[in-house]
């Protein structure tokens, strides 16, 4: 309540002082136009083919693109990215409104879009480059190993609510879609390295140049080393991590009408934990131990596109993916073969189409032990989808709608519907209004299937188990949403979406029938309870963006979330715990950015955090801010320093998460460089 | 709590007062690289007619662009130097090289392109489904790039001979 108080009291500050502010601008647009004209002129040196690869992307034409969507996307800018003072890609996904992010340990995150937030936030799609990191034997992001160079990303495409027309199963509440750079764009060496209290040390090296007439290639590797958070306590977390990342992609123009992309990367990680497990039946207590959790895999994607005249084109691309983990009490090796086919074409002037098919297969393979399995240890599970979406515009420039359905048959629940209607209705350049309706599905993973846990005992001995269930269901959701988008003038945008869901199906646990198991000795009662479809639910938010280039040299941004979720498990039910799922998110979180240009080429960024507090969690409200100071040295030469969390020595940011101790986060800072050569 | 707010405040504020305007924004790079195409495309252009030194560039219409485009005066293509004026109504220009025009209303557009037509002149703008209006060479951005649209029919009508250099590059508009 108390930081609440705070929280309005600099609302209104902040308020009043962008108010004095806006008579000072007036009189500082006119001089910065003139000095734009004392720019560098280097630019006219370049040939046209060197012009047409610089990214001129500006804030008006994110906005441009934003006015055209029918649904609740916020895009993160390579420029965001930079001046956010980020280590890793999950930190950045803190200014997308809609979207929750706590740092469970020093290496875990526990991130969701519009509720729902675990370890394992089971409804939220993420994507590389066009492939899919969702692991679909636990369900959710292992965050730890989705990593590139921070520099080469392109940018990140958020995209709130459901998403399971296009992108299929899973992305129930939201889809991100990281995207990196053509090689085209990152020609040349990049080297950066840096280190502070936390980042004990990190650093990076790029190299990207032509590869014969049509193509280009970049390789690069990546280090990054950090120390381990402490415990509420104060004794060590024993969560230190360290990740050693490399990779490469090559973009080929075949001819002038076909495209070729072709990329990998591997990893090899140690994402410490501390995790609290039962060694055996007969043990009555529970065993906290430090795991060195070993993390490695590898991708390699190709994708070819082609365009077959002005208005059709299409894209296949064929992707395998290796995820391999070990963990005290599990260890897991997954592998998944993706084959995507997509092709886009119009009718006439007012029909965009785009459908498309495809395969996956999904091998995996368990190191199975008493407290942790899945049964059968090895397993092959599929998904096969095919989706069609029209665009149909009815009046020109004005009001048009989109329909389209995926529909998807898995190794689990066979076919499952996911049919999506939008409207977009743009009735001036200035202001655009749409709505949807959607239905989408979050099929079950191969925990919710053949999980098994032995999580507490009690003398008996009695082995107290949660476990799989053969019979569970999709969770389903039927979504509404409805968005204002609004330009009052070149400088400002508002955003605001809101939107009401109706859950059914969700999974909460049921307890069984006790069962007698002889091994291993000593002969133990097992008392399970078992996964089930057997909570309904419905979901409120309603969030809003400001955007506001409020100077040449200053923008800022905010974002503010407010969100209700109400949980009701069946009648019949006996689960007394499952609703309390209601407090896993917090009712408001506000995020406000300052992007400053100062003389000389410096830069002053700033964000304030502030979330509310996690009822189900035991996390009160908090507020952080983040700071970064950075200095253009040459044009190819930055140096930045950053402090996350300044004002606060350390908070919790979630919960213990299934036997994985939560630790604090604690205040940190470093120093960056980034080198061009 | 409350300190550390004021503290936060204290930075904020300190930092938050407008300065001297020296950098450059991204909205500043797309004009430049936009003034540096227009450079570069006179380099890849043949007139009909003979050329006549300096080498004039018009800027018509109203556009942040203009201050940039201005910045081209005193560049030299092969040995000749470059003149850029800037005029709100058409009329003020007389026998312009190359003509930008800023984004403005179509209907205007067109009657810019009727006036200028035989004059030998190369049209260039970076407004929306300018080559569909009938001008010669647009400048489009799409996925933060820019690129080169050429409308090949009234290039040819308009006496120019647009090089390969940038034929290989732009998307073509035949009619």
């Amino acid at each position: 309540m108390k930081i609440h108080n705070c929280f309005r009291l600099y609302i209104s500050i902040f308020h009043t002082l962008c108010f004095a502010l806006l008579f000072l601008i007036t009189g500082h647009i006119e001089a910065a136009t003139n000095q734009a004209k004392s720019a560098p002129n280097d630019l006219m040196e370049l040939s046209l083919e060197e012009l047409m690869t610089i990214t001129v992307t500006s804030v008006s034409k994110k906005e441009e693109s934003l006015f055209e969507a029918s649904s609740a996307v916020f895009v993160i800018t390579q420029e965001d990215i930079r001046r956010s003072g980020a280590t890793v890609i999950p930190e950045l996904l803190r200014m997308v409104p809609g979207i929750q992010v706590a740092h469970v340990d020093g290496n875990k995150w526990a991130i969701t879009s519009r509720g729902f937030n675990g370890l394992f936030s089971t409804k939220l799609l993420v994507l590389i480059d066009g492939r899919s990191v969702y692991t679909s034997v636990f369900a959710g992001v292992y965050w730890d190993t989705q990593d590139t160079i921070l520099e080469d990303v392109e940018r990140i495409e958020v995209i709130r609510g459901s998403g399971g027309t296009l992108w299929g199963s899973n992305a129930v509440n939201g889809v991100i879609n990281i995207i990196t750079k053509n090689s085209e764009d990152t020609q040349g060496a990049l080297l950066t390295a840096g280190g502070g209290n936390q980042e004990t040390g990190f650093g990076s090296l790029r190299y990207g140049e032509k590869l014969g007439k049509n193509a280009h290639y970049r390789a690069y590797a990546k280090y990054n080393k950090r120390k381990e958070f402490s415990e509420t306590s104060g004794a060590n977390g024993g969560d230190e991590w360290n990740a050693t990342r490399g990779g490469f992609r090559i973009d080929w123009d075949a001819s002038k009408n076909s495209s070729f992309t072709f990329q990998g990367d591997s990893y090899y990680g140690e994402s410490s934990q501390r995790i609290t497990a039962l060694l055996g039946p007969g043990a009555s207590f529970l065993t906290t131990q430090d795991d060195n959790t070993i993390v490695s895999g590898g991708n390699f994607l190709t994708r070819w596109k082609r365009k077959l005249n002005e208005t059709s084109d299409f894209e296949l691309q064929l992707y395998y993916d290796r995820a391999s983990r070990e963990e005290l009490s599990l260890g897991q090796t997954v592998d998944t073969f993706d084959l995507d086919f997509q092709h886009r074409f119009e009718i006439g002037d007012r029909q965009k189409v785009i459908w498309g098919a495809g395969q996956r297969v999904i091998s995996d393979f368990f190191k199975n032990s008493f407290s942790t399995s899945l049964t059968p240890a090895t397993e092959v599970n599929y998904i096969t989808s095919t989706f069609v979406q029209d665009e149909i515009t009815l009046i020109e420039n004005r009001f048009k709608i989109t329909v389209g359905t995926k529909v998807e048959l898995n190794s689990y629940t066979d076919f499952e519907f996911q049919p999506s209607a939008r409207f977009l209705w743009t009735p001036n350049k200035h202001n655009s209004i749409w709505g949807a309706v959607s239905r989408a599905v979050r099929i079950p993973s191969r925990t919710d299937h053949d999980f098994r846990l032995n999580f507490a005992a009690t003398p008996g001995p009695v082995v107290l188990q949660t476990r799989g269930n053969q019979s569970f269901k999709s969770e389903e959701l039927l979504a509404f949403e409805l968005g204002y988008r609004v330009q009052p003038n070149e400088k400002l945008l508002f955003d605001v979406t809101g939107f009401v869901n109706k859950y059914d199906n969700l999974s909460a646990t049921e307890s069984g029938t006790a069962f007698t198991a002889t091994e291993p000795a000593p002969t133990h009662t097992i008392s399970p309870s078992l996964f089930d479809n057997n909570m309904e639910g419905e979901a409120y938010g309603v969030e809003l963006i400001a955007d506001w280039k409020a100077l040449d040299i200053w923008r800022l941004s905010a974002g503010l979330t407010w969100f209700k979720l109400h949980l009701h498990l069946d009648p019949t039910s006996a689960n007394t715990t499952a609703e309390r799922a209601e407090g896993d998110n917090p009712e408001y979180q506000v995020n406000i950015r300052s992007y400053l240009q100062l003389p000389h080429h410096w830069e002053f960024d700033t964000a304030l955090y502030f979330v509310g507090d996690l009822a189900n969690q035991n996390i009160n409200a908090y507020a952080r801010v983040d700071l970064r100071l950075g200095w253009q040295a040459t044009e190819n030469l930055e140096f930045s320093l950053s402090a996350q969390n300044l004002f606060d020595p350390d908070h919790p940011e979630f919960g213990n998460q299934g036997g994985v101790a939560s630790t604090e986060v604690p205040r940190s800072a470093f120093g960056k460089m980034v080198l061009k050569f | 709590m409350k300190n550390k707010i004021s503290i936060i405040l204290l930075a904020l504020t300190t930092f938050l007062t407008p300065w001297p305007l020296h950098a450059s924004s991204s909205e500043n790079l797309e004009y430049k690289v936009k003034s540096a195409f227009v450079f570069r495309l006179i380099k890849y252009v043949e007139w009909r007619s003979p050329a006549t030194a300096p080498i004039t560039i018009g800027v018509i219409g109203s556009g942040s662009i203009t201050p940039y485009l201005q910045k081209i005066e005193g560049q030299q293509i092969d040995g000749q130097q470059v003149k850029v004026i800037t005029a709100s109504n058409i009329e003020e220009l007389k026998l312009v090289r190359v003509l930008f025009i800023n984004s403005m209303n179509h209907k205007r557009v067109k009657e810019i392109l009727k006036y200028i037509k035989g004059k030998n002149t190369l049209t260039i703008s970076d407004m929306d489904g300018f080559c569909d209006l009938g001008g010669n060479i647009g400048l489009i951005t799409t996925d933060g790039k820019v690129h080169l649209q050429v409308n090949l029919k009234t290039s040819r009508e308009a006496g120019l001979r647009v090089s390969s250099k940038i034929l290989r590059f732009a998307d073509l508009i035949f009619d």
